[in-house]
């Protein structure tokens, strides 16, 4: 299946995209989502064990065991809200 | 223990060094004081006693000590007209600001705040605070109102009045530029715009092109008392007592600083990096508050397509503000949604264009776009129309926005009922306040719709000035920190729900000691632990730069003291003008209206459970159940004040 990814500020710059699209197996789940992007950006891995980001799939927030869906929506946030 | 004192000419006055005899270092923290009244002309200069130096370090706490004292000469401060002449304005630097402490740059101004009513004080980085203490003063209380336009020039530790003839009706940059060309390049000038002069309700005060003491109205005050701009010139290097320890602790706070993410981040993108977490949420001020999130187009990497630099105030590790290619400074996260979402305009370089024009004009974004986006919204209701407006007010209309705020500054039109700020609401039907989204009538802040996140709504009720995020905003919130690190910071193990009410007391508390003390100190909040990151400076790391640079010593207890007297003063001068437990509240919407969509819908703060986040509040603070400060710390603040 088919999921799309935006990673926000300051995921993307270890990447280089705001969005990219990953295949993952049926019925896969978050944490299985970001093992795959671990694997493929080993800098954006780095990241991961700095900050873990907060995974929205479309408006909701979803944990590490969260399921996902064929054509799902991920935005992967920073933890970060002061003013 | 100090041993004997020695006296040394410090411009026109005498000034006292002690020497510590333990180590042999020089305390040369004496905190010159100058009290200027311009109906007069009389300038007095002085020193601050060391016993107020070691309540309040220097900053917004001696502010307030000096504020409160200066309110009460007049008997009943409520009979201080906030635009009189009787209102001193007070502007002080932080004890360690224009030394090589990381980020020590700030400074607070102080007053009867024109746009509340109630204690005004706004907190301002860039070069004025660092050049105004090597000029030779930690602090001015300015009383009186020239009869003429003027500018106050200090230079070498003496202070002239002089005439502001050619200066008066320009805006802040040029201002600037002219008192640069009159001064020599070396100058730094604290200025206010039109809308400080015309005594817009929410005018700030300037220095460079964005940095503004924006909350309140203090370019207001500034505007009322004759007063064009006040100049610092003057070359004298802050003694510190122990430099090269100094010197070691500013490597190595550094070093920790930059290997922080969240400072990382910063000086690569600024605050707008908090706009797409904040809009993914859905916890952006949209429509005056009707809406919960907005368009991408104000996402940081849009804004960093207009900007050609990073900036940074005195002394400063992180370079947080951007210079951008439309001719200003910034946008920061605040001023893209108070100019942006909030009344509905999403093109970035519109957004930016206004961005600028405030700060050429001189006024706070956060209470101009609160105050238009509400006005915007009653007009959306039909609650004032065109025959008090003068035309439409749509949502999205950069032409009517960038209009309207021009008028503001120079009160035409419509725009001189919104230059009253909050206080406009006596020209609108009863029900425009139900809309209005401030706090002890001061607009709010920041951007973050606080619905969702219980101790951010806590926090902007309970803040001393008013509404507003700075005071004490707990943002470690949104982290999923384990129990254990929560308790080390807070001092016991709390409740992680930060969309519940419980324990919220608590951690506001805290906020509130610890940004007190930095804005003591004339510390930049990003770099002070517990906004966005539990990685930055805290009380030991404050205590090692006090101790360096002026030989005073603290422990982290006995400096959170500090912040926690600061507090009380603070609650001692609102008491003064009336307030009470009913004022710790939030604008009428947050309570009865449910967020609307995404993460946060359905959210919004339940009365019943808002009063016992004030119990609890008012418990950590130590004050009693209508919120005010216990006798004995009354009498401990009030024997203080009796050294002002
Ligand atoms: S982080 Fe920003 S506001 Fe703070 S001192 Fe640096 S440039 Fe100034």
């Amino acid at each position: 299946m088919n999921v799309h990814i935006r990673l926000a500020e300051p995921f993307w710059r270890s990447v280089g995209l705001r969005d990219l699209d990953l295949t993952l197996e049926p019925a896969s789940r978050v944490d299985d989502l970001l093992v795959a992007l671990r694997e493929r950006y080993p800098r954006l891995s780095l990241e991961f064990d700095h900050t873990p980001p907060h995974v929205f799939i479309g408006d909701e927030e979803a944990e590490a065991d969260s399921i996902l869906e064929d054509g799902a929506r991920v935005h992967l946030v920073w933890p970060v809200a002061g003013g | 223990m100090y041993g004997k004192v020695h006296f040394a000419a410090v411009g026109n006055r005498k000034v006292n060094f002690a020497v510590l005899k333990t180590y042999e270092v020089f305390l040369t923290f004496t905190s010159p004081i100058a009290i200027v009244n311009l109906s007069t002309g009389e300038i007095e200069t002085t020193t601050t006693p060391d016993e107020l130096i070691r309540a309040y370090l220097g900053g917004r706490g001696l502010n307030m000590a000096y504020l409160r004292h200066y309110l009460r000469a007049h008997g009943d401060p409520r009979n201080v007209d906030p635009l009189g002449p009787e209102n001193p304005l007070i502007i002080g630097a932080g004890m360690l600001t224009g030394t090589i402490s990381p980020n020590a740059a700030r400074f607070n101004v102080s007053a009867r705040s024109p746009e509340s009513g109630i204690l005004g004080d706004a907190n301002c980085g860039g070069f004025f605070a660092a050049a105004m203490r090597k000029a030779g003063f930690d602090r001015l209380v300015i009383l009186g109102r020239a009869e003429k336009p003027s500018y106050l020039l200090i230079e070498d530790g003496k202070i002239s009045i002089l005439s502001a003839d050619g200066l008066w009706g320009t805006k802040s940059p040029e201002a600037q530029e002219q008192l640069k060309a009159r001064h020599g390049s070396g100058t730094v000038s604290a200025v206010i715009g039109p809308s400080g002069e015309n005594q817009v309700r929410m005018a700030g005060i300037m220095t460079g092109q964005k940095n503004t003491a924006g909350r309140g109205g203090m370019g207001a005050v500034m505007g009322s008392k004759n007063l064009k701009a006040i100049v610092a010139r003057g070359g004298t290097a802050i003694e510190v007592a122990q430099k090269e320890t100094l010197r070691a602790l500013r490597l190595k706070q550094q070093e920790s600083l930059k290997n922080a993410k969240v400072v990382q981040v910063l000086g690569r993108v600024g605050t707008p990096l908090l706009y797409e977490v904040s809009n993914r949420l859905g916890a952006i001020r949209t429509r005056n508050s009707q809406d919960n999130f907005f368009e991408d187009s104000l996402n940081a990497e849009e804004v960093e397509k207009f900007s050609d630099k990073m900036l940074a105030c005195t002394s400063c590790v992180v370079h947080c503000r951007h210079r951008n290619t439309l001719g200003g400074e910034g946008p920061e996260y605040s001023t893209l949604v108070m100019l942006g979402s909030n009344v509905g305009i999403a093109a970035t370089d519109q957004v930016i264009l206004l961005n600028n024009l405030v700060n050429d004009l001189g006024l706070d974004a956060s209470s101009t776009g609160t105050i238009v986006a509400w006005a915007m919204e009653l007009y959306q209701r039909g609650l004032i129309d065109d025959s008090l407006t003068g035309g439409p007010l749509n949502w999205g209309d950069y032409e009517t926005v960038r209009s309207l705020i021009e008028d503001i500054a120079y009160r035409r039109g419509f725009g001189n009922i919104l230059a009253e700020s909050t206080q406009a609401a006596r020209y609108f039907p009863p029900e425009a306040r139900d809309y209005l989204i401030a706090v002890k009538n001061l607009p709010q802040s920041d951007p973050h719709d606080v619905r969702y996140f219980k101790g951010f709504a806590l926090g902007i009720a309970v803040a001393s000035r008013g509404a507003d995020h700075l005071r004490n905003r707990p943002t470690l919130e949104v982290f999923k920190l384990p129990d254990e690190v929560r308790a080390g910071i807070y001092g016991r193990v709390n409740d992680p729900d930060a969309t519940g009410y419980k324990d919220k007391g608590l951690i506001v508390a805290y906020g509130d000691d610890i940004y007190a003390v930095a804005d003591c100190m004339g510390m930049c909040r990003f770099v002070t632990r517990g906004f966005n990151s539990p990685h930055l400076l805290g009380y030991q790391e404050f205590c090692d730069l006090i101790s360096a640079s002026t030989g005073y010593d603290y422990t982290p207890e006995s400096l959170r003291e500090v912040g926690r007297r600061t507090l009380d003063t603070e609650r001692l001068i609102n008491a003064d003008f009336g307030l009470t437990r009913a004022d710790d509240t939030l604008p009428k919407r947050y309570f009865d209206e449910p967020m609307p969509a995404r993460k946060t819908k359905g959210h919004h703060i339940d009365r019943e459970q808002f009063q016992m986040m004030l119990d609890e509040y008012y418990a950590e603070r130590g004050w009693d159940a209508d919120g005010r400060v216990p006798p004995a710390k009354q009498a401990e603040i009030d024997a203080l004040a009796e050294k002002c």
